[in-house]
């Protein structure tokens, strides 16, 4: 259908907002390309009335900006069609602009109740960007017959002119003047378009000048129906891809992209009826307004039948989801969330969507059919939470739901952002280069109900072209979904996900690794070039987030990027900066004032681990006790938005001092560097993986905790003190059935954490039910008095440095592990929680290390290991002295304040 | 549970090498139940066997659900 005059002078419809003809000469962005000069052209679809009598110019689209009734003043401008009694140009149409007529006497009648598309251009480069030429045409065609048209030479001043209206109405019933529209005229299909109209270099205009080419009629006769019909999007979509292969059409002459001119269709009214007059062009929101005038209403209706071409409404059309590059939903459920598309603004009038369980038609909880309140103008969109899980969304039309749509495997859960160095980047993909999230070298499998996805770019450093030239960066996914094991992420990523998932059953994570290696916070925040990377590829980038170009990277950055492609939205911020967070507090407070400005969504928390061990080595420069102690400031600082973690991880490296956890399956393989490490006994990648998983964890529920191997007591074991027993909270074990590293165990004779706290001079070894240790003297006794006994005191490897990471993993087979593979510092006192994930440890040892060894009770104890309230049952068992044979067995209620 | 390299034996686990046998007249008690707990190590009473045999001594059972250490709590045989 379209919309016709039924009374005169009496209804119009008038746009939101005038569009205004931009200045010409300046290059704009067209079809994706920036740097393009081009001009506009309008056109529409109308029907003349019949009968038709009159001898005006009747304005059927322009601008009558004052709302008198006529056109002719300065800055306005109107398409008109000349009654047929006009004495000059009777029954053609002409584009009037102020005082000026492009007058078209020359081009063909037409003929009451005839349809035309009539196509206006102001300008048109018909030159190249660098020197356009420019031409001002007027068009018509009605389908069936051969288009005609009137070029005329350029107006500088109309090129020039950036207050020139173009369009702010369609039909004209204002002023109750003898030049309102007539009744019976329809309109349909209004657009104004950015961009040229395709151009033939050779064919000469119906009329005017001649031997400059002309708009391509093959372009017209295809609006009209001919060759290969297309609409407005159909000839923009050929235009901007090269393919619309008419003879002799005209090339922009821009070396780098010889194509036949760029466009968009930035306005698009459909009007196929008075109830859909929103713009389904790709610019802003601009709707037409039924507009009443001379104290008449009702003077507009809906015509009988569309007037365009049958290929112009090509039938009812389901809807389309836009999806995120991830379909990555964040907010832990709670946060609102936009997903969009498109719809069928001719046929369909409302849109409903639901959620799924993925592969289901059952209702994500409270998600059920509902309408979608945002639907204009052929987009839709919804801002809602999204339930925890694995989802579908179903968008279908409300009145006719077999036009639907599904978009399958969305996931809703919980978003983390990796900041740092190389041991943060490096964490959970493995060594420098290769896949962008490294590899799993161990074949992990991801485990029953955990759902997850990892995010980093490709091409990170944006210098992937030839020889290192600019190459525009990207985002790489790999989506971890439950019984597969995925070759393209690391497998540290994946044990991540299924610790995590034994703490959040089926909550879909996703990590966002963002961190470079050797680069300090400082030349983050100074937004500097990645120094490895391209020269025009920076840190931060502009603060509204924006994507790398296609030439070089000067538009963005790698945090602007990441903030583009995230929708701004993170739950949580994650670093543990080795070596280099901001010695500053000013220059701490600039990096997470510019990840704001990025990330402004909401202000997500910040989880920091402070260091304790990067590597074997002591002292160890990537993790001093000034480091640690910058971090601890740091937490300080962010006050409330801190989670202060638990110790950095300390994992087997993949060479010396590195601080980057091993990674390989085994040593060297894949790999032909000689680390001399792997990570095949997971106490690399693997471990450290699962710590960090745990503690995510563990921020979203105190209740989990990571206690480690700890030590409740330790006794002589008899009046010879040439024995220590040490009682452990829990079964411990070595790997592989490893020998017990004694070095681990560190014994002071004076009380304190003085100089006599030391790892050598005694064995150690663990209890068949892994619940003892009894460390033996090699040399004298030990003393009656003054004797603490730790575990991991300072580090785990022995009072000197080692020779190589390789002794070292060597020396974690035989550490003591719990069942969670974690260990840390214990008990120590000042004030911190003993096995707490909270406490950290640190080597420089505030405070008093380790137990009192005392003589041995004549009685067992129940203890307590933490501080609670209330009541807790435990089972305890009187166990024979063969280690098999249980005496008696209780369950006791220990109540506690 | 994560542990991957080798299984972490749970006193009176599935799979476990100790398998509970009738009990016998041996029995123990505990001192206290009720204790003020600390950030550090709290005794909360004894455990105090009646009638056990020499060398026996006592665990806590750790379960699937829980272990002791979890519920915040140890035993310690001296």
């Amino acid at each position: 259908m379209s919309v016709r005059i039924q009374t005169l002078n009496a209804t119009e419809l008038r746009l939101a907002s005038t569009i205004l003809k931009r200045d010409f000469r300046t290059g704009v962005t067209l079809g994706g390309v920036s740097g393009q000069v081009a001009g506009s052209w309008l056109a529409a679809w109308v029907k003349l009335p019949n009968p038709f009598s009159g001898n005006q110019g009747y304005n059927i689209f322009g601008a009558d900006t004052d709302a008198n009734g006529v056109a002719n003043e300065t800055n306005q401008s109107a398409v008109q069609i000349m009654g047929p009694v006009s004495a000059v140009n009777p029954l053609r149409v002409r584009w009037r602009v102020g005082t000026t007529s492009y007058a078209s006497d020359t081009l063909g009648q037409f003929a009451a109740g005839d349809t035309v598309l009539v196509i206006v251009s102001p300008a048109t480069n018909i030159g190249t960007n660098v020197a356009p030429v420019w031409q001002i045409f007027t068009a018509f065609c009605k389908p069936g017959s051969a288009p005609q048209t009137h070029v005329v030479a350029a107006n500088t001043t109309l090129t020039n002119s950036a207050v020139q209206a173009m369009l702010s109405n369609l039909f004209t019933a204002a002023g109750n003047t003898a030049a309102g529209t007539p009744v019976g005229f329809e309109i349909e299909h209004v657009a104004y378009i950015d961009g040229d109209f395709p151009w033939d270099t050779a064919g000469s205009p119906t009329a005017g000048v001649t031997g400059v080419g002309r708009p391509h009629h093959d372009a017209i006769s295809a609006l009209a129906g001919a060759g290969i019909p297309l609409d407005f999007a159909g000839l923009v979509a050929g235009q901007n891809a090269g393919t619309l292969g008419y003879a002799n059409l005209r090339s922009n002459g821009d070396a780098a992209n010889p194509r036949p001119g760029r466009s968009d269709v930035s306005f698009w009214w459909k009007l196929p009826n008075l109830s859909t007059l929103t713009n389904a062009g790709t610019g802003p929101a601009n709707a037409l307004t039924v507009t009443n005038y001379n104290s008449l209403s009702n003077g507009l209706t809906d015509g009988s039948a569309s007037i365009a071409p049958t290929h112009w409404s090509p039938g009812p059309a389901a809807p389309t989801i836009t999806s995120t590059f991830d379909k990555f939903i964040p907010g832990r459920g709670a946060r609102a969330f936009t997903i969009g598309g498109t719809y069928d603004a001719v046929n369909t009038t409302t849109l409903e969507r639901r959620w799924v369980l993925r592969g289901t038609s059952t209702p994500a909880s409270g998600r059920d059919w509902a309408d979608i309140a945002g639907i204009s103008g052929g987009n839709w969109s919804i801002t809602e939470t999204v339930p925890i899980g694995n989802v579908d969304l179903v968008v279908r039309d409300k009145v006719n739901p077999a036009r639907s749509v599904t978009s399958t495997d969305w996931l809703s859960g919980t978003r983390l952002l990796f900041h740092g160095q190389s041991g943060v980047a490096l964490s959970i993909r493995g060594g420098f280069g290769g896949q962008p999230l490294g590899s799993n070298n161990l074949g992990i499998t991801v485990d029953a109900g955990a759902q997850g996805s990892m995010m980093r770019l490709n091409n990170m450093y944006a210098n992937g072209g030839t020889a290192g030239a600019y190459a525009p960066p990207g985002p790489a996914t790999v989506r971890l979904r439950p019984g597969e094991a995925p070759p393209n992420c690391g497998h540290g990523a994946i044990l991540f996900l299924n610790e995590w998932n034994v703490h959040s059953l089926g909550h879909p994570l996703q990590i966002c690794n963002m961190a470079i290696n050797t680069h300090s916070m400082d030349n983050w925040a100074a937004d500097i070039a990645v120094p490895d990377g391209d020269p025009t590829w920076r840190f931060m980038g502009p603060s509204t987030p924006t994507a790398p170009g296609v030439a070089n990277g000067n538009a963005s950055g790698v945090v602007s990027y990441f903030a583009l492609l995230l929708q701004r939205n993170v739950d949580v911020h994650f670093t543990s900066w080795l070596p280099g967070l901001s010695t500053s507090l000013a220059g701490r407070a600039a990096y997470v004032a510019a990840i704001d400005a990025r990330f402004n969504a909401h202000t997500a928390p910040w989880l920091v681990l402070p260091p304790w061990r990067a590597h074997r080595s002591a002292p160890d420069t990537a993790a001093t006790a000034a480091i640690r102690e910058r971090h601890l400031e740091w937490i300080a600082e962010l006050g409330a938005r801190a989670w202060r973690g638990p110790a950095w991880g300390d994992t087997v490296n993949d060479f010396t001092e590195s601080g980057h956890s091993a990674y390989n399956l085994a040593i060297d393989n894949p790999d032909t560097f000689a680390f001399n490490v792997s990570d095949g006994n997971q106490v690399g990648q693997s471990r450290l993986g699962r710590g960090l998983a745990r503690t995510f964890a563990w921020t979203f529920n105190s209740k989990i905790k990571a206690h480690g191997p700890r030590i409740v007591a330790a006794y002589f074991a008899d009046g010879t003190r040439n024995s220590i027993v040490v009682e452990l909270g829990r079964a411990c074990r070595t790997l592989g059935g490893a020998a017990l590293h004694a070095g681990q165990f560190w014994l002071s004779i004076d009380n304190s954490n003085g100089a006599l706290f030391v790892n050598t001079g005694f064995t150690a070894a663990l209890s068949a039910d892994r619940l003892r240790v009894t460390l033996t003297t090699t040399g004298a006794a030990f003393p009656a008095s003054n004797v603490r006994v730790e575990v991991n005191w300072e580090t785990a490897f022995g009072p000197t440095q080692m020779p190589s990471e390789r002794n070292a993993e060597a020396s974690l087979y035989g550490l003591l592990y719990d069942n969670q593979t974690y260990r840390g510092g214990t008990n120590l006192s000042a004030g911190v929680r003993p096995g707490n994930v909270l406490q950290g440890t640190s080597r420089s040892g505030a405070g008093i290390a380790g137990l009192p060894v005392t003589t041995r009770n004549a009685t067992s104890r129940m203890l307590t290991t933490e501080r609670f309230t209330g009541t807790r049952n435990v089972t305890v068992r009187l166990m024979a002295a063969d280690g098999v044979t249980v005496l008696r067995e209780k369950s006791l209620a220990i109540t506690a304040s | 549970m994560i542990g991957l390299i080798g299984a972490v034996g749970r006193v009176g686990a599935v799979g476990g090498a100790r398998t509970p046998v009738p009990m016998g007249t041996a029995d123990f008690t505990l001192s206290n139940a009720s204790v003020a707990t600390a950030w550090g190590i709290v005794t909360v009473g004894q455990l105090l066997p009646v009638g056990a045999p020499a060398g026996s001594y006592f665990v806590l059972v750790e379960s699937p659900a829980v272990s002791g250490d979890d519920a915040g709590l140890a035993v310690v045989n001296g």
